[in-house]
């Protein structure tokens, strides 16, 4: 399958000439297309994008608007939905992530992580446009986390906690967490129920961490994980 | 003296027998085999449609030997084999993906044959259709059920009793850096100042994203044109080696940020990142050496790296060949 990317080294030259230039349009230079065969179908996912950044200036208004990181839990689904039968190779592929984020996303990328993009320091903002780290930049880490939270059909937990920032980022995406998903499920039901603190929410996470270094938590289903995430509540 | 206690969850429900047991398995992917503990990188197509295989033995009789030693080892920690589970668990990090590609009781090891083919599939095999971020493949002896807690018994269900891992990449997904012009551009991007000859950019350097770019060593252009010239003086080698220290510097000072940002973050959680790589390396790990023979010792400096990365930045220098002879020339001789 074909599939449109941007390399690393023009992302960061594209993503300054979007922020300097208000009228700049991503030039179809920047994109190379890789694989062989078939183009990908990009129709689902530039519907989603229009979809999720109409969506993007209601809630700029709204009283909610404060909480950044639910409307990133929102948005996710769609974005999900509309990648998740891509070749798995396609989706790993950073470079396919960059032409997402430049082409199709860029508003909501800046939204974001507004203060890092007002610096205009790329030192700041790179990570969010370059997919280096697919759980630290804006649109592949929504990804994740919509394939995360997915279950039966419904991305309800993608959003369910309020203020979640933390809790996908440093509990979730980056530990690895979320190659357990019943486990990270549970972690976000409990906390969409009962909401610890930011400290107690830490001594979970730690918890956790230690508890999976000896026990396969892949191997885990929801009721297993929800006992285990409910015996290291009770412990904190 | 600066004091700390810490947490440790000990593991003391390690089978030596079963370890002992796992550590003859192999994984193959088309006609490459990796071993227990070790890495393999293969191409793109190989990596994404090769066959894979466990290989418990290459005869009949040594696949046996593994079938006894599971046996025994699954006795000596006071369990049945219908409690116990042989799993292969096939990981991409990256793409926060773990399936279980291959599952089997142990009381059905008798059926075991010396090769057991693992079917490729969308939804068992995941992590082998992620070339970038590379799969780790373990292979487990997992406790299958919930017993009741009991001292010095594993109890709690998904206890793994011995685990093997084997480290399946590609080209893509290996990590370097490679020097980068600093041009005028360049300056101007990053706002430095124009008589700035390097400039280091490290980030990620946790993670074990594949990481390409976690690194962004730019060098004077006109440096990097005299180096590329004449790579073998006495000075350029030096001021390669240079480089690759302050490179390293640069991401344990990042890394050391970023713990102290992550207070919970342990080793487990850094494995196959660069920082990972250089704690091993440093420590003198051998390819072929147990994960856990090295994880104290690794341990240790990861807590040293978070107060004081300096100090790994010493241990690096250490490890960095000839670099003692190659500043002695330069200082001696001239470049």
């Amino acid at each position: 399958m074909r599939y449109p990317t941007v390399p690393q080294e023009r992302s960061l030259e594209v993503a300054h000439s979007l922020l300097e230039e208000t009228d700049y349009e991503v030039p179809s230079t920047a994109t190379k297309w890789e694989g062989s065969g078939k183009d990908v179908e990009l129709g689902p996912v530039e519907a989603a994008a229009e979809a999720i950044l109409a969506d993007l200036e209601l809630f700029r208004t709204s009283k909610e608007s404060s909480d950044r990181d639910r409307f990133e839990g929102q948005a996710s689904g769609a974005l999900h939905r509309s990648l998740k039968d891509l070749p798995t190779p396609v989706l790993d592929d950073p470079g396919f992530w960059r032409f997402l984020t430049l082409n199709l996303f860029w508003d909501l990328v800046v939204w974001r992580q507004d203060s890092a993009f007002e610096t205009g320091d790329p030192a700041r903002y790179r990570r969010y446009v370059d997919a280096t780290s697919i759980s630290e930049a804006v649109i592949p880490r929504m990804f994740l986390r919509a394939q995360i939270a997915l279950r039966n059909d419904d991305y309800h937990l993608a959003s369910a906690v309020r203020n979640g920032t933390d809790l996908w980022r440093s509990h979730i995406l980056r530990v690895g967490t979320g190659g357990s998903p019943a486990v990270a499920q549970a972690l976000l039901q409990h906390q969409e129920a009962q909401p610890l603190n930011t400290d107690d929410l830490r001594q979970l996470a730690r918890r956790l961490n230690r508890v999976s270094t000896n026990i396969v938590l892949e191997v885990y289903d929801a009721d297993d994980a929800n006992s285990l995430i409910s015996e290291l509540r009770a412990e904190i | 003296m600066k004091l700390r206690s810490e947490t440790r969850e000990v593991r003391p429900f390690e089978s030596g027998l079963l370890q002992s047991a796992l550590s003859g398995v192999k994984l193959y992917v088309g006609n490459r085999s990796v071993d227990p503990d070790g890495r393999l990188v293969l191409s793109t197509q190989s990596y994404l449609q090769d066959p894979i295989t466990l290989r418990f033995g290459e005869t009949r009789a040594a696949t046996n030997r593994v079938r006894l030693a599971i046996e025994e080892g699954i006795a000596e920690s006071n369990l049945e084999p219908s409690q116990v589970d042989l799993v292969l668990l096939l990981t991409s990090r990256r793409m926060q993906l773990s399936d279980v590609a291959w599952r089997r009781p142990a009381s059905e090891m008798n059926k075991l044959g010396n090769d057991v083919p693992v079917e490729r599939s969308d939804t068992t095999t995941r992590a082998l259709a992620s070339p970038f971020g590379g799969c780790t493949g373990q292979l487990l002896v997992v406790l299958n059920q919930q017993l009741e807690p009991e001292p010095r018994k594993p109890w709690r269900k998904g206890t793994w009793l011995a685990r093997t891992i084997f480290k399946v990449a590609t080209e893509l997904g290996e990590i370097g850096f490679t020097p980068m012009k600093l041009t005028d551009e360049i300056r101007d991007r990053y706002r430095l100042p124009a008589n700035t000859l390097r400039y280091i950019r490290a980030e990620n350097v946790l993670g074990a994203d594949p990481g390409a770019d976690s690194i962004e060593l730019f060098v004077d252009e006109e440096f990097l044109s005299a180096l590329a010239q004449a790579p073998y003086t006495p000075g350029a080698r030096t001021f390669q080696k240079q480089l690759f220290l302050d490179a390293m510097r640069a991401v344990l000072h990042q890394a050391s940020a970023d713990l102290r940002c992550s207070p919970g973050l342990a080793l487990e959680d850094i494995e196959d990142s660069i920082v990972w790589k250089l704690l091993r390396r440093s420590i003198f790990a051998q390819p072929d050496e147990a994960v856990d023979a090295a994880r104290d010792q690794m341990e240790f400096l990861l807590g040293r790296l978070r107060d004081e990365p300096e100090y790994v930045v010493a241990l690096v220098e250490n490890w960095i060949p000839e670099l003692r002879k190659n500043y002695y020339a330069v200082l001696t001789e001239g470049a």
